[in-house]
């Protein structure tokens, strides 16, 4: 049993670094996103302006190594446990 | 005495095409004040950090100004600039908290950052268009320094596609780098060159309207 929730513990730390590597290997985690809109403003020239607009996208520092770590972290112990386990038995 | 004559001539109209007495085409004459604010459109600052390990992209919306601006003595050119810290964004709150706190610009202490002008040099005028640079005191961290930026001023005369906001209608471009250092901004240490560029790139296209 603590062999596998090991192995999802190292799924989802995997599913995480996978995200993070999808949604643009951010360094921190984006809550917003900046989106650029080009368009010609009152005096006829080409603007490009700025929104924000609401788009999560994990992070490495804040997101990848906390959780992806505490996952590994779970995953090892719950490995370490069930090998105890099964040489005590 | 005739070739002194046209010399004089000839300085005369030199000095009078030089950027230094150019004037904005179809503007009359005579200082105005100008209110930057979001009348016309939303007015912000867009900066960039980019360091090796993080690029970071940010926006200083809610920038507000008053100028006075002579469209035929564009070095004759006073006013201020402002934005509030606190409305600094970077899409992460609590990267915006920290760039807010007192590693970094210190908002409760140092609540806006500010430029004021204190002198103009004129480099180019062309039709409704005039690039100068503006010299004068930026404040950020609490911290002064004197700096010259590039600017595009550009006017458009009051009439029919202005009368959603009165006056003359005044657009600043501009784009310069602003050192992290010069300012005293420190952040938290080994962060600044790593995660957080040592200058960061500003640009900033702002509408203001005169007014009477």
């Amino acid at each position: 049993m603590k062999a596998k929730l090991a192995l999802v513990a190292f799924a989802l730390a995997g599913a995480l670094v996978a995200t993070w590597a999808f949604t643009g290997m951010h360094a921190a985690t984006q809550f917003e996103q900046q989106v650029e809109i080009t368009e010609k403003d009152e005096f006829g020239d080409t603007v490009t302006r700025k929104e924000w607009r609401a788009g999560f996208q994990l992070g490495l520092m804040d997101g990848v190594l906390g959780g992806g770590g505490g996952l590994i972290g779970v995953g090892i112990v719950l490995l370490f446990l069930d090998r105890r386990a099964k040489r005590a038995a | 005495m005739r070739t002194l004559k046209l010399l004089s001539a000839l300085v005369a109209l030199s000095l009078l095409a030089s950027p230094a007495f150019a004037q904005i085409a179809g503007v009359p004459a005579g200082a105005r004040k100008v209110k930057l604010n979001d009348q016309i459109r939303a007015n912000q600052i867009d900066w960039t950090s980019a360091a090796p390990m993080e690029k970071i992209k940010g926006t200083a919306p809610g920038v507000k100004g008053d100028l006075s601006i002579d469209p035929a003595k564009l070095e004759a050119m006073t006013g201020k600039f402002w934005f509030a810290v606190m409305d600094m964004k970077t899409g992460n709150t609590t990267r915006d908290r920290h760039l807010q706190g007192s590693e970094w610009l210190n908002a409760e202490k140092n609540p806006n950052i500010t430029f004021e002008i204190a002198s103009v040099a004129v480099r180019k005028v062309d039709g409704d268009k005039a690039s100068v640079d503006a010299t004068g005191s930026m404040e950020v961290n609490g911290v002064k320094k004197r700096i010259t930026v590039p600017v595009t001023l550009s006017w458009k005369v009051a009439g029919e596609q202005t009368s959603r906001v009165a006056g003359d209608w005044v657009k600043i471009d501009t784009k310069f780098d602003l050192k992290l250092a010069d300012y005293k901004i420190a952040g938290k240490a080994g962060v600044v060159g790593s995660k957080v560029g040592e200058s960061i790139a500003i640009s900033a296209t702002l509408y203001g309207h005169t007014v009477q």
